[in-house]
């Protein structure tokens, strides 16, 4: 049960550090923007120790918000999770609207590009 | 019928980042869609087939940045001029001296007044609705053509692909040693507008590119403020998921790469759909 609730409270503070990321940037604020990522890089760090980031990330690849999917599938990459992740971000790349397309479209190009698994 | 943007509730000076496309009621693409009715978009019937609106839009929107070279006097813009250069979203000041009917920071789409009625199909405009592009024919606006040389060095930049359309129609990307040497030539960007380099000029130290080529005009475009600040925070910040912000990734890129990059990111900006 505390199990649970730990995962459940990680998920969605990791959910609100992607979305606060997008937010900050609406604001011109890159230096809070990366607070956001620093956040979210100690809430991937911990989980990937203890060998349970994709049980912690696997949901919100369907999340609603597309900041969230981003993210989720921008940290899946190189895990056993990595082909849907893949298919996340390639089908945020072709969104038309937002920031977060051409993001995504960056991240599978240097992913890609360096290799990395 | 030619496209308008559509004023409602959104007054002269309206930020784009704030109200939307001012071409919303066309989804945001004057060059093929109209609204007649007010109620739907519809594609514009131009006689079949891709005609050279059409032409000029696929170009826009495939082109990839030209090589400049730089101008001189005999090599100036007139050429460009004569052969097609893009709008920009609000006339610069200075066009109102020179050309009748047009109003300080209105819509360059004004400028159709200028030209006459058996030139209007040379008239193309470009993807976004926020630059118009057009050709001009010899001769035409030939009086203006000095007073609005340096204009159209500051409109080729708004749509590159028209810089590379009048590139390959013989006519001139103009660059500069330095940005301070293009905003000396072109001037500040406009009320409440900032420039904003298409490839970083950080690139110059980075990726190896000249300073002329990041300081040509196809690679420097007018944004508003706002804009401009939440462009420069995203280039400035790390994503999820990278090692380093946006603008360090781009490092090593081909200019051709980052000046694709960066185009996306301006035309969901144009747009209205940066968020």
């Amino acid at each position: 049960m505390s199990d649970s609730l730990n995962l459940s409270e990680a998920r969605q503070a990791y959910a609100e550090h992607a979305t606060g990321y997008w937010s900050e940037i609406r604001n011109s604020d890159s230096e809070a923007a990366n607070r956001h990522t620093e956040a979210g890089d100690v809430i991937v760090s911990a989980w990937r120790g203890a060998g349970r980031l994709t049980e912690l990330l696997e949901p919100l690849l369907q999340d609603s918000s597309a900041q969230v999917r981003y993210a989720s599938a921008s940290d899946l990459l190189g895990t056993e999770l990595s082909d849907r992740a893949i298919a996340v971000l390639e089908e945020l790349q072709a969104d038309p609207k937002g920031l977060v397309a051409p993001t995504a479209r960056l991240r599978l190009m240097t992913w890609r590009r360096e290799g990395v698994t | 019928m030619r496209p308008k943007p559509d004023r409602n509730g959104l007054g002269p000076g309206t930020n784009i980042s704030k109200g939307g496309s001012r071409y919303a009621y066309v989804d945001g693409n004057p060059v093929v869609r109209n609204d007649p009715t007010g109620n739907v978009a519809q594609i514009v019937d131009r006689g079949g087939g891709c005609d050279r609106t059409c032409a000029m839009a696929s170009l826009i929107n495939s082109s990839a940045p030209q090589a400049p070279r730089q101008a001189s006097t005999d090599d100036s813009l007139l050429g460009g001029l004569r052969h097609g250069f893009a709008g920009f979203l609000y006339a610069p000041p200075a066009w109102a001296t020179v050309i009748p009917g047009v109003a300080p920071n209105s819509l360059l789409m004004h400028m159709s007044m200028a030209i006459p009625q058996d030139q209007q199909d040379a008239f193309v405009f470009a993807t976004m609705g926020l630059a118009a592009p057009f050709e001009v024919e010899a001769g035409l606006l030939r009086a203006e053509t000095t007073a609005l040389r340096t204009e159209a060095a500051v409109d080729a930049s708004v749509t590159p692909g028209v810089a590379a359309a009048a590139e390959a129609r013989g006519g001139v990307v103009e660059s500069y040693d330095s940005f301070a040497a293009f905003k000396a030539a072109n001037g500040p960007a406009g009320e409440d507008m900032q420039w904003h380099h298409i490839v970083e000029q950080s690139q110059v130290g980075r990726s190896g590119f000249t300073v002329s080529r990041v300081n040509s005009v196809d690679n420097i475009v007018g944004l508003p403020e706002d804009v401009h600040g939440q462009i420069s925070a995203y280039y400035s910040s790390r994503p999820r998921g990278f090692s380093t912000t946006v603008r360090n990734t781009l490092n090593g890129m081909s200019f051709e790469d980052q000046y694709q990059f960066g185009i996306d990111v301006i035309r969901r900006a144009f747009a209205g759909e940066l968020w």
